[in-house]
């Protein structure tokens, strides 16, 4: 479960570099900023009923009939890899899926902006079309910081042994 | 010596053994950690989808008895405007359908640019306009609304529309509305701001007094549900959404007057 990656890129690593990927300290930090990230946008998403499944459909990527499941089981899967996180159990796995989850949301936006509609993301509840001003600023913010929260998700699915975690 | 080696030989094994125990301990405790907090954050993600769902079908169910709006029909809840509706042969103009929300900023900027050429080309016949109303922002903006005293704004504006257009004052009091929306979203329309409003629209007198009474009474509410409703069901969802004959505006379309004027100009046969 926690052996350390051995792979020529990273036999050739410098000796602090080494040192610096992996580590459990930075571990544990990524593990913490994921688990606040998911459990606030979780959260936020399970206080507006209709919020998430508009935010959803604003997408315009899935049929609208899918949108009601989606926008209950998003929040609750944020929610839940939220939980594991914070506590530090199946780290390997919730690190994946989150990354996974991150990249779709990459993609989703990457997809409105070249299909030039204006929407907010809904990453933190809310959601929905708005004005197109100052639309290519806040999307590449938006992509920026889900690429970054996809790094930390692949760190944690490689090195899982964190600090303050359940499991060793 | 043989004595002592053989002591140190079943210490070792000792230690190896316990240390073997201490192991297969831990390892057992962590895999009852693992059950149980697998067990527990999946049973939390369960009842996070099936209570809102549980919720989520009480609220959206469809107002049967709703009283509609003169003109208003079930088949869209939408409010018609212009004169292409009853032309001789309005299956040949174009249909424009604009779903709103009083509350959104969008929509304000939207009408700020586009809303006089929009009532311009219904007014002239050349479109066939719907509004469409929607209030998913007083979902959104639930804390906002209430902090500023005004909790479901975009409803309480809504069935004011419904009344205006009984009242023959649908555009004016759609334009009023609109000019008057607060610059912070979540602020929401005071009662007071919106028969304003109406009173902005040129209603006075007993036709002022009938409009507050529709008003009060909240008249339209259960239309507005059902409008509401329907925005969620066909998936559009989002504020300000164009649908020209069917078809989603693209971009920024909605938001210029020039290119809407093109747009129907194009899907005018």
């Amino acid at each position: 479960m926690t052996e350390p990656v051995s792979s020529e890129v990273f036999d050739q690593m410098s000796e602090p570099a080494r040192k610096f990927f992996g580590h459990p300290a930075i571990g544990t930090v990524f593990r913490l900023v994921l688990a606040g990230v998911l459990l606030y946008a979780g959260g936020v998403k399970m206080t507006e009923p209709h919020g998430a499944r508009d935010a959803i459909n604003a997408y315009r990527l899935f049929p609208p009939s899918w949108a009601p499941l989606m926008g209950y089981a998003l929040p609750a899967l944020e929610i839940g890899l939220g939980l594991l996180l914070l506590v530090g159990l199946f780290v390997r796995i919730s690190g994946l899926v989150t990354a996974v989850l991150m990249t779709f949301f990459v993609f989703g936006i990457a997809s409105v902006w070249a299909r030039g509609y204006s929407i907010d993301c809904g990453c933190f509840g809310g959601g929905g079309d708005i004005s197109p001003h100052g639309r290519a600023v806040r999307y590449s913010q938006e992509i920026a910081r889900d690429l970054m929260f996809t790094g930390m998700g692949v760190w944690l699915a490689i090195w899982p042994r964190t600090l303050l975690a359940l499991e060793k | 010596m043989a004595k002592e080696n053989q002591g140190a030989k079943a210490a070792r094994q000792a230690a190896a053994e316990a240390r073997t125990a201490a192991a297969a301990a831990e390892k057992a405790r962590e895999r009852k950690i693992r059950i149980f907090g697998g067990i527990a954050v999946v049973l939390v993600m369960g009842a996070l989808i099936a209570v809102p769902v549980m919720q989520g079908k009480n609220k959206t169910a469809t107002v049967t008895n709703a009283v509609l709006p003169q003109g208003v029909t079930k088949d869209t809840y939408g409010v018609k405007i212009g004169s292409a509706w009853t032309a001789a042969n309005p299956d040949s103009i174009p249909k424009l359908q604009i779903w709103e929300d009083f509350q959104c900023p969008a929509c304000g900027q939207m009408e700020q640019s586009s809303g006089a050429k929009i009532l311009e080309l219904a007014d002239a016949g050349k479109i066939r306009l719907e509004w469409r109303p929607t209030v998913f922002i007083d979902d959104k903006m639930v804390n906002e609304n209430l902090a500023a005293g005004n909790p479901k704004s975009s409803r309480q504006a809504t069935i004011g529309l419904g009344c205006a257009v009984d009242a023959g004052i649908a555009e004016k009091y759609h334009a009023a509305v609109f000019a008057s929306q607060p610059a912070t979203e979540g602020d929401g329309y005071s009662n007071d701001a919106l028969l304003m409003a109406a009173q902005t629209a040129g209603l006075s007198g007993s036709a002022y007094d009938t409009f507050k009474s529709c008003f009060d009474k909240k008249t339209y509410d259960g239309w507005v549900t059902n409008s509401y409703n329907a925005f969620s069901a066909e998936g559009v969802s989002s504020t300000p959404t164009g649908i020209l004959n069917g078809t989603e505006l693209k971009g920024d379309t909605l938001f210029d007057p020039t290119a809407l004027e093109a747009a129907v100009a194009a899907a005018t046969k």
